[in-house]
């Protein structure tokens, strides 16, 4: 590749690095929607050792 | 037989989703190695040399802009006709991903138009109906974010999708409709496609990466909204309940 190949790469660059970052901000959300959920659960379970 | 709408529950869909998202999640990667290599394989064309490779990545996002709408409109439906919690999950996240898409075919168009046209841009209609696809996407993310995840704001934004369709034949036909500098079908058109075939099977895997790879997102996105709205349940549920505890503490007061 020579001519214009700034241009190809820099769409390539720009395609992956924005679908990339949308699939790497839903897959971090998915990791802290998890962590907080367990830590409800955790709480919850303990809650309810102690009312028993 | 299961029928498809058993999966449309949201605990339903969560089982559907841990068991199918790896599976989908490989052949996008699988897909999208042999697309890339078919891309850089491929002959450089006879006129617009090397920066005919755009096209492998351009081609495709145009296709999942539109897609993602599709999608969001088939919801869209679900929610303003059965008021189904997985179709306004579905709507919501499809947003997001089509503006993604979009915004990667309008920069991309953008840089194969600099070396192939003499500019980055024209107000051509295919250009301009894909800008307006573009601003709609954000205007959908707008809504959403300022109305939160109350009713009102599912059917507002369902019915601007609604709406906001009208623009999606506009894109496919506006090549055929005005005079445009931009090309005509060359892929799906009455007669077949015009491009040669050793262009062509890169294009269709990159395609069809690009389809099972918003797939994957999209069941991703969808998982997380059943989770984010589980969890905003149960912190408004341990709101009430230390409410309550602190009324029949008060009540128990001397």
């Amino acid at each position: 590749m020579t001519e214009h190949a700034s241009f190809v790469l820099l769409a390539y660059a720009t395609c992956f690095v924005t679908i990339g970052g949308v699939a790497l901000r839903i897959a971090l959300e998915y990791r802290r929607l998890r962590g907080e959920l367990s830590r409800y659960n955790q709480n919850a379970s303990s809650h309810s050792g102690d009312d028993a | 037989m299961p029928n498809i709408l058993d999966y449309a529950n949201p605990t339903r869909f969560l089982n559907f989703a841990r068991i199918t998202l790896p599976w989908l999640g490989g052949l996008s990667l699988a897909l999208l190695a042999v697309g890339l290599y078919g891309a850089f394989t491929a002959p450089p064309d006879y006129q617009q040399g090397e920066t005919v490779r755009i096209m492998y990545i351009h081609v495709p996002a145009a296709w999942l802009a539109i897609f993602a709408y599709v999608v969001m409109t088939s919801a869209a439906l679900g929610v303003l006709v059965w008021k189904h919690p997985l179709a306004d999950a579905a709507q919501k996240t499809a947003a997001g991903l089509g503006a993604a898409f979009t915004f990667v075919c309008l920069v991309t168009g953008s840089l194969w138009g600099k070396p192939m046209w003499g500019t980055y841009w024209v107000w051509d209609a295919r250009l301009t109906s894909m800008l307006v696809l573009f601003l709609l996407y954000l205007g959908l993310i707008a809504v959403r974010q300022t109305m939160d995840d109350t009713p009102r704001g599912a059917r507002i934004a369902s019915i601007m999708t609604i709406v906001g369709a009208i623009d999606i034949p506009i894109i496919k036909y506006s090549v055929d409709w005005w005079n445009t500098l931009h090309q005509p079908a060359s892929v799906f058109r009455v007669g077949g496609p015009t491009i040669s075939a050793s262009m062509l099977w890169p294009l269709l895997v990159m395609a069809l990466a690009a389809t099972t790879l918003f797939l994957t997102l999209h069941f991703m996105a969808i998982r997380n909204e059943i989770l984010r709205r589980r969890l905003a349940r149960l912190s408004m549920q341990a709101l009430h309940e230390e409410a309550r505890a602190e009324e029949i503490a008060l009540e128990a007061a001397p």
